[in-house]
């Protein structure tokens, strides 16, 4: 069975669709990434998913319930969302950015109890940013930062992750750390992780996955074999590509190929 | 953040509001003798003059000065997270130009004590729902909302320069009085009144820091963390309006506390709002039970506006805090 299934899903924001007619399952435990280019509806598709944009037509399935139809807070127990990060106007402490995320399993006038600040020690351990639990968030780095959102998110205990470029603006060495965190927590807590990457490589190495939208619609969806193209990356993106075998992982590796390489040379 | 602080400091806000209500009492025109405030608070019953001006004029007073300065307190920091800026305030949504409007209409036509309170709010009420009717065409972002707020205070600002262009000079003056702010007892009924209402609310508010919290990492992220974001904003925006609107009906424009106020808090206790919400509702109770006292024996036997002093000391004490901080403790 799906954890998430998405039929005919067409929404948008103003008058016209961003993404149309969208079809989807993502089995249990999957790491799926999804692709395309700019504007090609991936942000949409994810607040979709996240309940922030309503459908238009279709509807989104979670464990065979209409999304729609489970309270937010329900939805918030079960399901973590990452998206870019937005600066916060107040600087609140690391700890107290992280224990929001135990927020959806208590109401209002129930204090945090003993189990939340288990879980919140167990996260920080896990993804090793105690050293900074004291800090201001806002004075954290890019690393550190997409850290901590992690383990907001972790604290959640969720059972679908979603993650909107937890690689951007970090330099390579955080971004392999950041994934490979997240494939880690994955296995190690049984969660389904949904990734935006524009990153193709990364997506390559991490995902089994992916699916490639292009203009709100999936031009392709499948394993990275079928789906990592050089046919479909050149169509889908415009531009010239290479694609060979990665000498470590046997994954595709995309070659990028600048413009004016493909002129013919000058005899000399 | 760490409970036994979090204790200390409400300890602390505690006895400081006791304090200024004990020097409030012992303040006035009047001199009453320390004995007298402490006999006349037991035996409320005896008659005599002491008795007199402290049930009559320094009590309501007191109350006054607590309601409106918790109310403003409160709601700056309601609004300065729900719009997520630091400099959004208890009037940035129009609610004070509503309100002066209605204080300018009812002096001209010559509407005093409880019309007037009644012209003022209905002022207040009147703002709220047009910026509510504007932003709500447009999901309440807050761009739009900041903007509708900021318009049509422009708009009552000045439809009020209007009525002074064609008002006597007298009705003038006493209604740039009234804008001023002032803590003088209109009419005890009305104090109790406004308290009855504006303290139930304040009170009703403290559970819903944590939503405060949620709000202002944003709307997205307060909807991923299982907010309802827009009904949120649009509770807030209403219980704040009405608590603002009742503190401009009885006491005129009182500027600045409820700028001020939130940015101190926040710097001495950190950003959480469960805790920021409740010690910001006492320090502005503080804060204006102090600045009330000092207006009336600044210039004695007059007295000021205590709007006047509210304005210039929460000015001064806001550069001092601006150059002594970090560019992210500001916010």
């Amino acid at each position: 069975m799906a954890i998430l299934k998405i039929e005919n899903l067409t929404t948008g924001y103003d008058k016209d669709p961003i993404i149309k007619d969208i079809c989807l399952e993502v089995p249990y435990g999957s790491f799926l990434g999804i692709i395309g280019p700019n504007g090609a509806g991936k942000s949409t598709l994810f607040k979709a998913v996240a309940k922030v944009l309503p459908p238009w037509q279709g509807k989104i399935l979670y464990k065979g319930k209409d999304i729609k139809f489970i309270p937010r807070r329900e939805f918030a127990k079960e399901i973590s969302i990452l998206s870019q990060f937005q600066l916060m106007p107040f600087s609140f402490t690391v700890e107290d950015f992280i224990l929001m995320g135990r927020y959806p399993h208590r109401n209002r006038l129930e204090a945090l109890g003993p189990n939340d600040y288990k879980i919140f020690e167990d996260v920080i351990d896990l993804l090793n940013i105690s050293r900074y639990r004291k800090k201001k968030v806002s004075s954290l780095s890019g690393g550190e930062m997409q850290r901590v959102v992690l383990a907001q998110g972790i604290a959640q205990e969720p059972e679908l992750l979603l993650l909107d470029e937890p690689t951007s603006h970090l330099d390579i060495g955080h971004q392999i750390k950041i994934l490979d965190l997240i494939k880690y927590l994955r296995e190690d807590k049984y969660l389904t992780v949904i990734v935006i990457l524009h990153d193709l490589n990364l997506a390559s190495a991490y995902c089994d996955t992916v699916v490639l939208l292009k203009d709100g619609e999936i031009f392709k969806s499948g394993t990275i074999h079928d789906v990592l193209t050089y046919k479909n990356i050149e169509y889908v993106y415009d531009t010239a590509v290479v694609v060979e075998k990665d000498p470590v992982l046997s994954r595709p590796h995309i070659f990028l190929v600048p413009g004016d390489a493909l002129k013919p040379k000058d005899a000399t | 953040m760490n409970r036994n602080k979090v204790f200390l400091i409400f300890i602390i806000l505690g006895l400081g509001l006791l304090m200024a209500v004990f020097l409030a009492l012992i303040t006035g025109g009047a001199t009453i003798s320390l004995s007298m405030v402490i006999d006349a608070l037991i035996h409320p019953q005896k008659a005599g003059i002491g008795h007199t001006i402290l049930w009559r004029l320094r009590i309501p007073r007191a109350i006054m000065g607590i309601t409106v300065g918790a109310g403003l307190a409160g709601c700056g920091v309601i609004f300065q997270a729900i719009l997520r800026n630091p400099l959004a305030e208890p009037y940035t949504l129009g609610v004070s130009g509503g309100g002066a409007l209605g204080a300018a209409i009812s002096i001209c036509l010559g509407i005093s004590g409880f019309p007037m309170v009644g012209m003022c709010f209905a002022g207040c009420c009147s703002s709220m729902i047009l910026v509510y009717g504007i932003s709500s065409i447009k999901n309440f972002s807050n761009t739009v909302l900041i903007l509708s707020g900021v318009i049509l205070s422009f708009l009552f600002s000045s439809t009020v320069m209007l009525i002074f262009a064609l008002a006597r000079t007298r009705d003038v003056h006493n209604t740039i009085m009234w804008l001023m702010g002032n803590l003088s007892p209109i009419n005890t009924t009305l104090i109790n009144i406004t308290a009855l209402i504006v303290v139930p609310l304040l009170v009703l508010l403290i559970p819903f820091g944590r939503d405060l919290n949620l709000l202002s990492l944003g709307e997205e992220k307060a909807m991923h963390l299982g907010l309802d974001a827009q009904k949120a904003k649009v509770f807030f925006f209403i219980i704040a309006s009405i608590i603002t609107g009742a503190c401009v009906a009885v006491s005129g424009i009182i500027s600045f506390v409820g700028l001020i106020i939130p940015h101190f808090v926040r710097r001495a206790i950190g950003p959480n709002h469960q805790v920021v919400l409740p010690a910001s509702m006492l320090a502005g109770a503080i804060f204006l039970l102090l600045c009330d006292i000092f207006a009336q024996v600044i210039i004695r036997p007059l007295e000021l506006p205590v709007g006047v002093i509210t304005g210039i000391a929460g000015a001064l004490f806001f550069i001092g805090f601006l150059i002594n901080s970090k560019d992210w403790e500001i916010m």
